[in-house]
């Protein structure tokens, strides 16, 4: 008689567990149920929220600083190209902190100015500059100018004793910097 | 019409529950690696570029240089800077050869080695000869964490 009202019991414990794996629940949750669920479900979802919002904030930087460098390599490159064509020193017009101007190819004469925000390019000669690139920090962008010895040319110099320039460009958006240094030497100095 | 209270009477089980956890956690995870992985590949194109930049950089300053410490035939062998040269005085472009490494100040991530060697271009363009030639190879290796190996650019110069 024992024996089998264990082994009821015994069963009859088994359905209960089994009832909360297997089986609905028709009593629906208490307020404590409610709650840890609640709190749980918070908990989850909280850091998964912020885990996503640095994902987004990464992916926003990274696409930001993917623009500033692209924008800064075709401006600087610009000017490398057409600096690389001046055919003598005595070509290169202007040379300081924010402004070269130069004769490209004994045809043009070419300014590139550090100015509101931007490298501008203009045709000297003509009436508006075209702006290479914007996001332009100013206060960290400059040229630099060597000699034929190699020497770094500051203070007051010739512009006609550049022999190789650098422009070094600092470009900023929301927070994210990139920084470009292009040096550029005209091959028919030599 | 359905009745409301078949609507509310039934819950989930714990087995449900598991594995709806189990399969928004696998999603989750999944997203973020693709997410990474954007990430990874915007870096090494952006890291690219600077490494052109500053390549393209390098091989400027190296090109300002004379051909050679000689101003004419015949040329130095070996190359290489001159006894008492430092790198403020380097003066031709040979005084940069055998791994000198460069690093800019605007370029922190990366660094770069130049070599420069004579060759003969009836025999090979990219191979050094060891024999002085009217030709010496300019090459730059960047080096970068983003990329799995270095970049290099090259050219050929003559006097």
């Amino acid at each position: 008689m024992m024996h089998s009202m264990k082994k009821y019991q015994l069963v009859q414990l088994l359905h209960l567990k089994m009832k909360y794996l297997f089986y609905k629940s028709y009593k629906g949750m208490s307020i404590v149920e409610l709650i840890t669920g609640m709190s749980v479900v918070g908990v989850i979802v909280s850091s998964m929220a912020a885990i996503i919002a640095t994902s987004v904030t990464t992916l926003k930087t990274v696409d930001i600083r993917k623009d500033l460098v692209m924008n800064g390599y075709y401006a600087s490159s610009k000017f490398v190209r057409e600096f690389r064509e001046i055919d003598q020193q005595v070509d290169v017009l202007v040379a300081d902190s924010t402004t070269v101007r130069f004769i490209v190819a004994d045809t043009l004469t070419v300014e590139y100015k550090l100015i509101n925000s931007s490298l501008t390019r203009l045709i000297v000669g003509n009436l508006n500059s075209s702006i290479m690139t914007a996001h332009v920090d100013v206060s960290k962008s400059y040229f630099n100018y060597w000699d034929n010895t190699q020497t770094i040319l500051t203070g007051v110099f010739l512009p006609s004793a550049v022999w190789r320039a650098r422009l070094t460009l600092t470009m900023s958006d929301y927070d994210t910097d990139v920084v470009f240094a292009a040096d550029v030497f005209p091959e028919d100095f030599k | 019409m359905i009745k409301k209270s078949h609507l509310i009477s039934e819950g989930m089980t714990l087995i449900e529950v598991t594995l709806g956890i189990i399969f928004l956690g696998v999603a989750f995870v999944g997203t973020l690696y693709s997410v990474r992985a954007i990430e990874e590949e915007s870096n090494v194109m952006v890291a690219l570029i600077e490494g052109t930049a500053f390549g393209n950089s390098i091989m400027e300053v190296v090109r300002s240089h004379a051909y050679d410490e000689n101003a004419a035939s015949p040329w130095t062998n070996p190359l290489g800077p001159e006894s008492g040269e430092s790198v403020s005085t380097y003066d031709d472009v040979d005084d940069y050869y055998a791994g000198y490494t460069w690093t800019y100040t605007e370029y922190p991530a990366f660094s770069a080695k130049t070599r420069i060697f004579y060759v003969d271009p009836d025999v090979s363009i990219f191979d050094s000869v060891g024999t002085v030639q009217n030709y010496k190879r300019i090459i730059v290796h960047i080096y970068n964490d983003a990329f799995d190996e270095k970049i290099s650019i090259s050219a050929i110069i003559t006097p």
